[in-house]
């Protein structure tokens, strides 16, 4: 409850900024206001699939079961992001670049990719039950996984594409205030993470421990 | 407002929405199932 505060004042911080603050642009209009939600929900998104990569690592080295259910917190709600960025994209690309779904833009195809991947941890782990082996998996497959992240990144660097560079090594090319609102809603979306981070891993864990005290009566039965 | 702005952010909300819903419902699941778990625990701790 008590992050629910700075959340709230972050999340109308950040809609002003996107409405008010920016200008509109020039070419886009009004629906380039679309951009600084799409790019905060990309950043957290390859931000939670980083904190997945890293939890594998913690808990192939630690084996501590809390490390799978943060791993999995975490690429659920990386999953969330993806989706929010894989549904606000088509709406911005129909009326720019006149298709909701441009196949042949390497951005868009690798970030469908990062979406099926993190699918596919999910499909895996209701396909094993629960435990070592399952956590096992999980770990070796969000450290895998997670190399589709600097792909996505730098794919309009690699690939032809129509999605424009936005931030160069000299710099960006947004006027002041638009990077600003940028910046504010990628804060805003970030604290937005840790607070269903430190939710969800909550709820992962009570389950563990729901799952414990069933074994346990299960035992005295027998 | 543009019509795709709109939609853009509505969609926005109401995934952010369908999400917070879902977690509502899990945790309820669990407090419920620890819940029951405890009362069972409890019970057989009396009984023996």
């Amino acid at each position: 409850m008590w992050l629910l505060v700075p959340l709230y004042v972050l999340g109308v911080v950040a809609l002003w900024a996107a409405f008010i603050h920016a200008p509109t642009e020039r070419q886009m209009g009004e629906v380039q206001r679309i951009f600084y939600f799409h790019v905060g929900a990309a950043w957290t998104a390859f931000f939670a699939f980083f904190i997945v990569f890293v939890a594998g690592i913690l808990y192939l080295w630690r084996r501590s079961p809390f490390w799978d259910e943060f791993g999995a917190a975490s690429a659920e709600i990386g999953v969330v992001f993806t989706t929010i960025v894989l549904t606000t994209g088509p709406i911005w690309a129909r009326p720019i670049w006149n298709t909701w779904w441009p196949w042949g833009d390497p951005r868009v195809t690798t970030t469908l990719v990062l979406w099926l991947i993190y699918v596919a941890y999910f499909i895996l782990r209701s396909s094993l039950p629960e435990g070592e082996k399952r956590a096992r998996f999980s770990a070796v497959f969000g450290i895998i996984g997670f190399i589709d992240v600097p792909i996505v990144f730098l794919s309009i660097r690699w690939w032809r594409t129509i999605h424009p560079i936005v931030i160069t090594r000299t710099g960006n090319r947004l006027e002041p205030e638009m990077f600003q609102a940028m910046i504010i809603a990628v804060v805003a979306f970030t604290f937005l993470y840790f607070a269903l981070l430190f939710l969800r891993t909550g709820m992962r864990l009570q389950h563990t421990v729901a799952e414990e005290m069933a074994h346990t009566l299960r035992e005295r039965s027998e | 407002m543009n019509g795709y702005l709109f939609a853009g952010y509505a969609v926005i909300w109401t995934i952010l929405l369908v999400y917070l819903l879902y977690l509502n419902k899990k945790q309820r699941q669990i407090s419920r199932r620890l819940r029951s778990l405890s009362d069972s625990i409890r019970h057989e701790d009396l009984e023996e």
